[in-house]
């Protein structure tokens, strides 16, 4: 690790102040994450406390009569959730052994630690430590220099974003019947300033993902409207849909998509009646919610496996045959079973850090989950029924963990026979 | 909870002194605020009383502990989470650590840690560790006695967070005169020469020497059947000095 990318900052008098303004700047959607050094701040107890920041629960029976190494888990998520900054409070606290472990796992993930001192000057050890294991191909930049008071950071960064709001459980708003060209204007002239505030954001998700879709067809050179299949817009909306909690969330959703996908060239017809089919989907949705709680899970197949049940709706028998190449680079959607889904951009991590980790087994295309008496082997559907299981008593998640659960088969998406495709340049209707 | 006068004192009321209504307000803005406060002084001088008067009023659930002296960060946790999940906790203190942040981050709620004068460093770090989480909902009130001040003090960590601070003193001889004549009826239309003689040979101004004495003479009072007198008075400190030459 280059000396250039630690930051070193002294806070004196140990403020309040200073562990408030690092704490504002944790964010994990932004990859900044703060950690909070529980005392003494051993290299076991760091590797907890930067797990515990990046959402991990601990506690949860995860792997029942198993040591866990937590270090690599942590070079894991830190790299699956792409964090680029380490702001690590009460730096001071770290011995030498931790503070090298956490220098490691930072630079593995490419991520900068923040070393965040509650003292007029770092503690001669630290400075020890990263003299040794920092490099400093130019000689010039001397880490001493570079180190500087939380007042002289806190001008120099400017003020903290404001931390988000945490999305409260309130009833979802009676929306209208509008198709997608009037939706949003009655939306705004009935509702709330905050419900509509609401609406907007579910639109904005919903057309997000479907201009993502759009734009990967264009990548590939193929013609924006004609390779428009109907079979696979279909696959689109029902991706759209999968990943809200409540028919409100998934109608406004699928109006923001309409709303790409006719710039596109490509017209959908929803009518608002098909609410009431949407409100029978028995499954949670991978909304924030569920995925700050698969966050939970340290070990990266459980989260993995929660994300992608929710996110495409699919049974056991369907996860099971995924790849790992059944992802997209970039985990905005995985393929299967004839269908793409795509994964909202807050949940990605999750996916991403199990493709990270069966990267480290040196499986390219092998399958997405492995049976885990035999690494060798793809995972039954019944031990992975058994993971789904396990993840939805703990989280209280509804999965899709049993095919019997619907009446029609899981991967009938409930909305196909109540939606119209026509692509405008072809006049094709479906 | 409910404030219980020394050795459950019968008739003595609540004197509204500065150091009580102080402490009134200072929980009623840690509550509000989910902040850190102190509230110290001398033992006897009416600390615990006031910290228990005034968290009877507050609408958040009250966890109040007292850990041995010196105790290790390990004896914090389990004694937290006991007191807060109602069960003898098991594991690592990395593990009840993780439950106690989950925990303090259910609900508002009002720790208090008394004698917190016997915290160390450790201890006092790792109890800033858990206030500082941005997840937890606790305010936290440490209340201690002789050496708190100066032991809180000395931690940066603290002295820069705490928002509230009660300095709790023996009763000046003015404030007995004040105060005392409404602490209980026995002292009602009481000589101040005798209120003044009590409170230099045993009292010293402490509520907790006031509410023994009280205590006591309460009882010599009513088997004489005789309203509180020098002689009353003299028995009591040979009751409590051992001896009839007791305060003379």
């Amino acid at each position: 690790m280059l000396v250039d990318d630690v930051h070193v900052v002294t806070d004196a008098q140990d403020t309040l102040a200073c562990a408030r303004w690092f704490g504002r700047w944790h964010d994990l959607d932004r990859g900044r994450i703060t950690v909070r050094l529980a005392p003494p701040a051993t290299r076991r107890s760091v590797a907890r406390d930067i797990l515990r920041s990046l959402g991990k629960r601990l506690t949860l029976p995860e792997s029942p009569g198993q040591t866990v190494h937590l270090w690599p888990l942590v070079e894991v998520w830190l790299a699956a959730e792409q964090v680029r900054h380490v702001f690590v409070l009460r730096a001071h606290l770290l011995d030498d052994d931790a503070l090298e472990r956490l220098l490691t796992a930072c630079e593995a993930a490419r991520a900068a630690p923040w070393l965040i001192v509650a003292a007029p000057a770092p503690p001669a050890e630290m400075m020890t430590v990263l003299d040794q294991v920092l490099l400093n191909p130019w000689g010039d930049s001397d880490l001493r220099s570079r180190i500087r008071t939380f007042e002289q950071t806190a001008a120099d960064e400017g003020t903290p974003p404001k931390r988000r709001r945490v999305e409260e459980p309130r009833p979802w708003p009676l929306l209208p019947d509008d198709e997608f060209w009037s939706f949003r204007l009655t939306c705004d002239e009935l509702l709330s300033d905050a419900d509509f505030d609401r609406v907007d954001a579910e639109m904005l998700v919903g057309r997000m993902i479907a201009l993502e879709w759009i734009e990967r067809r264009a990548s590939q050179q193929r013609s924006r409207t004609d390779a428009l299949v109907v079979d696979e817009l279909h696959g689109l909306l029902a991706g759209v849909c999968a990943s809200a909690a409540t028919p409100g969330q998934k109608l406004a959703r699928l109006r923001g998509a309409q709303i790409a996908l006719f710039l596109a060239g490509a017209l959908v017809h929803i009518p608002a009646n098909a609410l009431s089919v949407l409100a029978t989907n028995a499954t949670a949705a991978l909304d924030r919610r569920a995925t700050t709680l698969l966050r939970g899970f340290a070990s990266t197949h459980l989260a993995a496996a929660g994300a992608l049940a929710l996110a495409s709706g699919q049974p056991p028998r369907h996860l099971q045959a995924l790849n790992i190449d059944s992802l997209s680079d970039d985990v905005s959607q995985i393929s299967g079973h004839g269908r793409l889904y795509p994964i909202p951009f807050y949940a990605r991590g999750l996916i991403r850090a199990h493709r990270v980790t069966r990267g480290h087994q040196a499986a390219a295309s092998d399958p997405l989950f492995r049976a885990e008496q035999d690494p060798a082997q793809r995972i039954s559907v019944a031990a992975l029924q058994k993971m789904l299981v396990r993840v939805a008593n703990a989280t209280g998640l509804a999965l899709n963990a049993d095919l019997a659960q619907y009446g029609r088969g899981a991967d009938h998406w409930p909305l196909e026979d109540f939606v119209s495709v026509e692509l405008l340049e072809t006049g094709r209707q479906r | 909870m409910t404030a219980e006068h020394y050795l459950g004192l019968t008739g003595a009321r609540t004197m509204p002194t500065t150091a009580l209504q102080l402490t009134q307000r200072a929980v009623n803005d840690l509550v509000e605020l989910q902040a850190m406060g102190v509230v110290y002084g001398p033992a006897g001088s009416g600390k615990t009383f006031a910290w228990q008067t005034a968290v009877a009023t507050v609408d958040v659930p009250v966890c109040a502990v007292q850990f041995p002296s010196r105790p290790s960060m390990l004896r914090v946790a389990q004694v937290l989470l006991g007191r807060l999940s109602g069960r003898i906790p098991k594991g690592s203190r990395f593990a009840l650590s993780d439950e106690l942040l989950d925990l303090l981050s259910e609900r508002p709620r009002l720790v208090v840690v008394d004698e917190a004068q016997w915290l160390n460093r450790d201890c006092i770090e790792y109890v800033r560790h858990l206030h500082d989480d941005p997840a937890t909902k606790f305010a936290l009130l440490l209340v201690g006695g002789n050496g708190c001040w100066e032991v809180l003090e000395r931690e940066a960590m603290l002295r820069s967070r705490l928002f509230r601070r009660v300095a709790f003193a023996p009763m000046s001889a003015d404030a007995v005169l004040r105060v005392i004549p409404n602490y209980h009826q026995l002292y009602t239309g009481v000589d101040p020469e005798l209120l003044l003689l009590i409170d230099d040979v045993f009292a010293h101004g402490y509520f907790r020497e006031w509410a023994t004495f009280t205590h006591t003479a309460q009882h010599v009072c009513e088997d004489r059947d005789t309203p509180l007198d020098e002689a009353i008075t003299r028995a009591v400190f040979a009751l409590h000095d051992g001896g009839a030459d007791a305060g003379r």
